[in-house]
């Protein structure tokens, strides 16, 4: 007959217990030194030695509490508004803004830094959130794949519906992709009122839509592959190609078309009801320093909001300057966001 | 034989279950009551609206033709091979049962992609059937282990001499195999059916990476109102519709069981059952070993081919460089530490897992009313959407009294509610397959209640416990919708990492994602195929 001896029955608990504490104690390791805690979406990125260096400043370690996309994340605070998870919130853009700011989730604070940034990205003239950064959701071109044709890539929004362009466009849809629902915005904010008949016509111009970014950019773009050549994505999308490219390409391999860009602004904000307020607003204060803002381009792939930050050559080279992309106003996003989606779910499924 | 109902486990199942499942789903159903804060109220228009709306019902007849497609793939595709792998012995046996397994353990964000990368480009996001056929086949490559290695397990413990019976009465191989095989097998597939069917349903990173904008299911629907929108009322009368349609697949199950014919063989069969294919069955195990490769190789050669690639040269760069400091500060942290991270946390989670499906099984094996009420309450998580249960387990933990919010605890605690279900439906049929007698011999002889499960039930059960804790450690391991809504602190698990590391241009980041994926299949390969020595011979559902 089998029999289980006492021994192995204590040597199993002993395991499981010893599992169970040092799980434990890794959790709670830093309870001792002061800790403030960054709550934002997952694919931020932090650099170590940018990480390092400020935690020194403000004398606390960061701690980064980072879940789904920033819609996501701000539900999660908006529903536990008053308790939240962390210190600092980083990840509401102006898409969002309004939002963040009718569930009273922040205190204001107007840190010194804030004097640097230009007053075209203080999106809250009270200050309970501060831009962070700023970038663009833009239109990609497979330079080669035009070349080849020998087809000026698209240049406009009226553009990408014009029957040259059929069946190259891909596009996120605004339900489960930031960058697709930044784009329909910019539709909106483009075409005003004729917003519906211009999806209308990308529609009917062969217009594919995936479900997230990196279906768009993995499988659908020419560049790694797909059937695709225009693409939404960011006006940082050439840098990071070459940056993540290991050494294989100098250049980018995709252009960006400069008027279909529209601006994303970053923000972060102390939020109310913060474990650690005094920490909270050191540490905003220190995103918006020279090495926090000039750490953000390489790692982050958007531009610093504060001025003169020396960025990367790589960067500064490829990453695409719109002179003029659409500016998403937060109010009118806030109010039409539902029914734009509404809409575009009526025309598109 | 009617057993004394098991009052105990069962209350201590059904604890966990309250705990884990039920206190999170009513604080989100108490919120969307109470509204605030943007969320809107739960009123009867709101029901009536959602439950109304066009678009919804596209959706829910979506949802159920790519279930029922779903079940229907694997189910025919995997039936025959389980019978072949459990009636024959031939080389290459284990290592295709463990392979079969291998892509349930990936995130289903990879699975996608891997689908994805082997269809004609043009064939996605076309708003024709096709993106239902790619679904319906990713669901399928999922799935298709879990029906193989039942029903193997299944006719491994059926004695062969019923099937050699029917053959000296006259019918031929394929008469045998209609009249005796399919219908003692049929309860068993049904059981891996309903699996099937509550994870297709359920489904989210293959929708999102496969359906495009034109076909999106319920729980799309519902993680899009709850994450984006955070319209709790909608989301929760999608969810409830959910648990009611996952309520009554289970006790569809329940009843189809109830007329269960066990295997000859007593507490797992001493017979050895299996034996090698003569002639034309050989024929049979060739074709099984083939689809076998076609379904689930393909899939897992394609990810392995992507990480070994970059710019067109063969490279072992991603494995290389998944440990610089280029692809940590993109995960947060070094890929060895999230390796060892997932691993503990699994431990953790299994532990749990079996704790909680250890009484849950005694009890559903006791029988009764009680043990199918068991039955059903602990198989709910696996049909809830990931975005509620993540969503409610942030509502319910967050509380003054009780914050569990980037504690290590929650993370273990919410894999192990969705593994636990799996774990007993293994555990289960082993468990009925210990002979009650024995249980009162231990009984006469003076040993109490539990004395007589450590002593009597755990060491005949053996076998299967060990298989179970493999699953348990497996599923938990792959785990993607549950984890990724519950808050991290600086510690992310292997599949979460893998869509981090998704979510950025760049061929590095791709081919490093690739390449950490295929590490976790091969340490849920070498888990299973650990398991599956230990497990030889005697084995549950599973």
């Amino acid at each position: 007959m089998n029999k289980i001896s006492h021994r192995t029955i204590t040597a199993c608990v002993l395991a499981i217990a010893a599992v169970v504490s040092a799980c434990g104690s890794s959790g709670t390791a830093e309870s001792s030194h002061p800790t403030v805690v960054l709550v934002t979406y997952s694919s931020f990125a932090l650099d170590k030695l940018v990480k390092a260096a400020v935690e020194a400043e403000i004398g606390a370690t960061i701690q980064l509490r980072q879940s789904g996309d920033a819609g996501e994340a701000l539900s999660k605070a908006i529903l536990t508004s008053g308790r939240p998870e962390g210190d600092v919130f980083f990840g509401v853009d102006n898409t969002l803004l309004t939002r963040a700011l009718d569930a009273n989730l922040f205190d204001a604070y107007t840190p010194k830094a804030l004097a640097q940034v230009p007053a075209a990205l203080d999106l809250d003239p009270l200050h309970r959130m501060v831009p962070i950064d700023s970038g663009s959701v833009c239109v990609n071109y497979d330079k080669s794949w035009f070349a080849n044709k020998g087809v000026a890539p698209p240049s406009s929004f009226e553009d990408l519906a014009d029957p040259r362009y059929k069946d190259l466009l891909v596009v996120e849809s605004p339900v489960t992709s930031s960058p697709g629902l930044v784009f329909l915005m910019a539709t909106h904010e483009h075409f005003g009122a004729s917003a519906g008949s211009y999806w209308r016509n990308l529609a009917s111009n062969g217009v594919v839509v995936t479900g997230s970014w990196d279906d768009a950019w993995e499988s659908r773009y020419t560049v790694n592959g797909g059937d695709r050549p225009l693409v939404v994505s960011y006006a940082s999308s050439p840098p990071a190609e070459v940056f993540y490219s290991e050494g294989k390409l100098t250049e980018p391999t995709s252009g960006v078309a400069l008027s279909t860009c529209a601006r994303q602004v970053e923000m972060a904000g102390v939020l109310r009801g913060a474990p650690h307020p005094d920490l909270a607003r050191k540490l905003v204060e220190a995103m918006l320093s020279e090495q926090w803002q000039a750490g953000l381009p390489l790692t982050n792939f958007v531009d610093p909001a504060r001025r003169g930050v020396e960025v990367p050559e790589l960067y500064a080279k490829f990453s695409a300057h719109p002179p003029a992309p659409v500016m998403i106003a937060p109010a009118q996003a806030g109010e039409r966001r539902d029914d734009w989606i509404d809409e575009w779910r009526t025309i598109m499924e | 034989m009617r057993r004394r109902p098991a009052r105990a486990a069962a209350l201590a199942a059904l604890s966990f279950v309250a705990v884990a499942y039920l206190w999170p789903l009513g604080a989100i159903v108490v919120r969307s009551l109470a509204g605030g804060n943007g969320t809107g109220r739960l009123s009867w228009s709101v029901i009536t609206a959602t439950l109304g709306d066009a678009r919804i019902g596209r959706l829910a007849r979506f949802t159920l033709i790519e279930t029922v497609l779903s079940v229907l793939g694997a189910v025919v595709v995997g039936a025959p091979l389980g019978w072949v792998m459990g009636r024959f012995e031939f080389r290459g046996r284990r290592l295709m049962l463990t392979l079969c397994i291998v892509p349930f353990v990936l995130p289903t964000v990879v699975l996608g992609a891997a689908v994805a990368s082997l269809a004609p480009a043009s064939a996605l996001g076309s708003r024709g059937g096709l993106n239902l056929l790619l679904i319906v086949v990713a669901h399928v490559v999922f799935n298709l282990g879990i029906v193989v290695r039942t029903v193997a397990a299944f006719v491994g413990s059926i004695d062969p001499r019923i099937e050699d019976a029917a053959r000296s009465l006259g019918r031929s191989r394929v008469g045998a195999l209609r009249s005796v095989l399919a219908p003692l097998s049929a309860p068993v597939i049904a059981s891996a059916a309903l699996i099937v069917a509550l994870f297709s349903l359920t489904s989210f990173g293959v929708i999102v990476a496969l359906g495009g904008a034109s076909h999106g299911t319920v729980e799309v629907e519902i993680w899009y109102q709850t994450t984006q929108l955070l319209h709790l009322p909608v989301a929760a009368v999608l969810a409830i519709c959910q648990l009611v349609v996952v309520a009554a697949m289970v006790v569809t199950y329940q009843r189809l069981g109830r007329r269960r014919v066990v295997g000859s063989g007593g507490a797992g069969g001493a017979v050895h059952t299996r034996r090698r294919p003569v002639s034309a069955e050989r024929w049979a195990v060739a074709g099984s070993v083939a689809v076998v490769l076609a379904v689930v190789a393909v899939p897992l050669g394609a990810l392995a081919v992507r990480s070994l690639r970059l710019h067109g040269a063969w490279t072992l760069d991603h494995y290389r460089h998944l440990g610089s400091s280029l692809s940590e500060t993109t995960l947060g942290v070094a890929p060895l530490s999230a390796l060892s991270h997932s691993l503990s946390t699994a431990a953790l989670a299994a532990a749990l897992a079996l704790v909680v499906a250890l009484p849950a099984a005694v009890a559903v094996t006791a029988g009764g009313r009680l043990g199918r009420w068991v039955d059903r309450a602990v198989m709910m998580p696996l049909g809830t959407s990931a975005a509620t249960i993540g969503f409610g387990f942030l509502v319910a933990f967050s509380g003054p009294l009780l914050d569990l919010r980037g504690t290590w605890v929650i993370v273990p605690l919410i894999q192990a509610t969705v593994a636990a279900p799996i774990v007993i439906r293994a555990l289960v049929p082993a468990l009925r397959g210990v002979p009650p007698l024995l249980i009162d011999a231990a009984a006469t002889c003076g040993a109490g209640r539990l004395r007589r499960g450590i002593e009597v039930v755990v060491p005949l059960v053996r076998r299967p416990l060990f298989m179970a804790s493999g699953l348990a450690v497996a599923v938990s391991l792959g785990e993607f919708g549950a984890t990724s809504f519950v808050s991290r602190t600086d510690a992310p698990t292997v599949p979460i990492a893998i869509g981090r590391l998704l979510g950025r241009p760049g061929a590095a980041n791709i081919g490093q994602a690739m390449a950490l994926s295929c590490i976790l299949a091969a340490l849920c390969a070498g888990v299973f195929a650990v398991v599956d020595l230990l497990a030889e011979g005697r084995t549950g559902e599973f």
